[in-house]
């Protein structure tokens, strides 16, 4: 029998976890849809979703930091009830799913593209799918340390980029300033949000009752610090790939590693972020394949979770390199729904959490 | 929890072995053919002509070029050739094929090696190329994984083939390093230096413009070294010719939208390097304006590249341009007629003031191609992609006046 993960969250830890979760879509494709729907103003348009992202956590944290013991479903049990419970795991579920779906997918063609130019793309994924079996079996507290040793190489690596494009990067790519005009910067900008969404899974995990202050600090603060890194990414990419040549790139940051040149020594520092993307991806199909057996085991009466881990990462793996039943386009609109779903659904249990209190006039 | 334990220490360790050998994708250099050269022309029809230039590892490190397949041999068939250009440290395939796929493909007909670029130095364009095939090329050129985006394009005077047939580096063993020094070094003011993806940033811009190094071949520049008419008191270097029949950079052509808008001499591309501060200092040499026989020459420092102002209040617009120099008069004492050196200094202001106006005007007003990105500057006022397009600054460049200020 798996033990709920609880955290503390002041912890190194699970800072790491927040950071990754928020950054680790750096590496995919969908940071292109910044200068999709923005053009020029790209940056602006990363601002502005992470401004509301930011927002959302900071809503939902005041509250859910104060619940000790309690992770989002338990509050949303309490809030809505048995039904209302499993509603909100099944849509959890739904996303986990399709989010490691799409994540497995787009980091085996990083791999593909970066170093395994003729390789098949199921001998990428099977390095991510043994990655993410071990991950989950390794449980909660050893995917927590592996974050906290490995995700600092990766906020270096994206620092380091970001510092060697900058420099040599023309601002006036950034004009005009709203580039494909305000309701593509702000309307579909929104849409951006999407980089942000699995922020959620932390809120699977129950505080602790000791320092709900210091937790929510922690949470805020590593929010912060990740909107600070994809901001940064972005305005490098925007400033150093002009739009339109910026909105056909496939996977931003590669395009962004293929700018750097220190001279003829220093030139080809692709190996630098393969291990960096790699390190991020397993990581977060890890804990994502974590959290979707703990769901099962939580919320659909699993009693072991070991014996699921291995079969479902084995699902995911042929969704990825074996029969494409579902077309990459249908699985991006799952992804977009599914997403915003979850979002929503902890917003909205926060919410309810909050009103009802104030009306029962209970000390949350 | 033991037995789990050991079970993936050893999982890990295989895997790790597996990983690091990296054989999936294993890549024998002796195996390998590198391509140093891509010549792009346009052939007959819907058809371009590519001159792939493959180093010779082995003649390059003086074996006498042992391995090379095709060295010494001219054979053709009706859509390849294998061309000798007597340069012993390198292999030329000539293949004319619709695509740039389907002629990379089949240099495999006839050599053994696989084909990598992830060497190719210098790309050429031939002048004639059409725009989809110029904007075309480049652009999934540098989306090409092997190819880096710091490759150096040039644009052909005479034809891509013929400029690469034709290199024979003097004093370099090596023609890759040849290609690298040649088209990215800085030291070179006579031709700009261009890197693939800043070629394609600029061109993929609506209205977009480029300048690319002019790649000829010496002997084959008729008007060169002949006494041209006399540019005002300029000494230009369109009066220096190569006594053999070498390759080299010198001027740059012009692209507009991916259209070949015009050619232009050394002395304009040594004006494009100092407005861009691509060259830190160089060395121009002005006629006395007392005595045709008097020359002196003044050492140029660039501090900073050169900023615009446009102001469109009026009709046509005025672009003001100002660019700090330092000027250095090379002479041992004060040229006859001069009186002072503050004087001497003056002319020279004067006629680099005059020099520079031509050269913007003869890039707006005839080349019509904002190749100093001065709409980028006037860009900035606008917030919206739309608001800018509406503008139609390629008109309002093609009519503007300059003010140039040389301080």
């Amino acid at each position: 029998m798996t033990k709920s993960p609880t955290l503390t969250f002041k912890s190194l830890d699970t800072a790491c976890i927040i950071t990754n979760l928020l950054t680790y879509r750096i590496f995919t494709r969908i940071p292109s849809l910044f200068p999709r729907t923005a053009g020029s103003a790209a940056a602006v348009s990363a601002l502005y979703s992470a401004i509301i992202a930011f927002l959302i956590i900071w809503i939902i944290s005041t509250t859910f930091c104060r619940l000790s013991h309690k992770n989002i479903l338990d509050t949303a049990g309490a809030v809505f009830g048995k039904i209302g419970r499993k509603l909100i795991a099944l849509i959890i579920l739904f996303y986990l799913g399709i989010s490691s779906i799409i994540a497995l997918g787009e980091f085996s063609e990083f791999t593909k593209l970066v170093s395994f130019p003729t390789a098949p793309l199921a001998f990428c994924a099977i390095f991510f799918f043994v990655a993410a079996t071990l991950g989950a079996f390794g449980g909660f507290n050893a995917l927590s340390r592996m974050h906290r040793l490995f995700i600092p190489l990766s906020v270096s690596v994206l620092t380091f980029v970001v510092i060697s494009t900058l420099w040599k990067g023309d601002l006036s790519n950034l004009f005009p300033i709203l580039g494909r005009g305000a309701e593509n910067v702000f309307g579909k900008g929104i849409s951006g949000v999407i980089m942000y969404t699995d922020i959620t899974l932390l809120f699977l995990i129950a505080p602790s009752q000791n320092t709900p202050q210091e937790n929510k600090r922690t949470l805020l603060t590593a929010s912060a610090f990740s909107f600070l890194i994809v901001i940064a990414v972005m305005f490098a990419f925007t400033v150093r790939i002009p739009y339109p040549i910026s909105a056909e790139g496939q996977f931003p940051v590669y395009l962004l590693f293929k700018q750097i040149h220190y001279g003829r020594f220093f030139q080809r520092i692709d190996a630098i972020l393969l291990f960096a993307a790699t390190l991020s991806g397993m990581l977060y199909l890890s804990l994502n394949l974590f959290f979707f057996t703990n769901i099962l085991r939580t919320d659909f009466g699993l009693s072991d979770t070991k014996p699921v881990i291995f079969p479902l990462a084995l699902a995911f793996f042929f969704c990825v390199a074996g029969v494409k039943f579902i077309s990459a386009q249908t699985l991006n609109i799952l992804l977009f729904c599914t997403g915003f779903g979850v979002l929503a659904a902890s917003l909205v249990t926060i919410l309810f959490t909050k009103v009802r209190k104030k009306l029962t006039n209970e000390k949350i | 929890m033991r037995k789990f334990k050991i079970l993936s220490a050893l999982l890990v360790t295989i895997l790790s072995a597996y990983i690091l050998c990296g054989c999936f994708d294993e890549r024998e250099i002796d195996e390998t053919a590198y391509i140093i050269a891509l010549g792009i022309d346009k052939g007959e029809g819907n058809d371009y002509i590519y001159t792939f230039q493959f180093s010779a590892p082995l003649a390059v490190a003086g074996g006498g070029g042992g391995e090379s397949e095709s060295s010494g041999q001219e054979s053709s068939s009706e859509k390849a050739e294998i061309k000798d250009s007597g340069n012993p440290t390198v292999n030329n395939i000539v293949i004319t094929a619709p695509d740039f796929y389907v002629a990379k493909n089949m240099t495999n007909n006839f050599l053994s090696k696989n084909i990598n670029m992830s060497h190719l130095k210098l790309i050429v364009f031939s002048h004639n190329l059409d725009s989809d095939g110029l904007s075309g090329h480049s652009q999934f050129l540098l989306r090409e994984r092997e190819i880096r985006p710091h490759t150096a394009v040039a644009a052909a005077k005479q034809s891509a083939q013929e400029y690469i047939l034709s290199v024979n580096p003097e004093l370099e063993a090596n023609t890759a390093k040849y290609y690298e020094l040649m088209s990215l070094r800085s030291n070179n003011v006579y031709a700009p230096t261009k890197k693939l993806s800043d070629f394609v940033d600029e061109i993929s811009k609506a209205g977009g413009s480029s300048a690319l190094p002019l790649a000829s071949i010496a002997d084959k520049e008729d008007n060169r070294g002949k006494n041209a008419s006399p540019d005002g008191f300029w000494i230009g270097s369109e009066s220096a010719k190569l006594s053999s029949s070498r390759s080299d950079f010198r001027g740059m052509a012009l692209f507009k939208s991916g259209i070949l808008c015009g050619t232009m001499n050394g002395d304009s591309a040594m004006l494009y390097n100092i407005l861009n501060r691509d060259i830190q200092s160089c060395i121009i040499t002005l006629r006395s304006p007392y005595r045709d026989s008097d020359h002196f020459s003044f050492r140029l420092l660039v501090d900073a590249p050169a900023s615009y102002h446009v102001n469109c209040a009026g009709n046509p617009c005025l672009i003001n341009v100002k660019q700090n120099l330092g000027l250095e008069f090379l002479g041992s004492r004060i040229p006859e007629g001069f009186s002072s050196i503050d004087e001497l200094y003056a002319f020279a202001d004067s006629v680099l003031e005059t020099r520079i106006t031509e050269f913007f005007f003869d890039i707006s007003r005839v080349k019509k191609s904002d190749i100093m990105k001065i709409g980028d500057s006037f860009k900035q006022r606008f917030l919206t992609q739309h608001d800018w397009e509406n503008m139609n600054w390629s008109q309002l460049y093609e009519t503007a006046d300059f003010d140039v200020d040389i301080e």
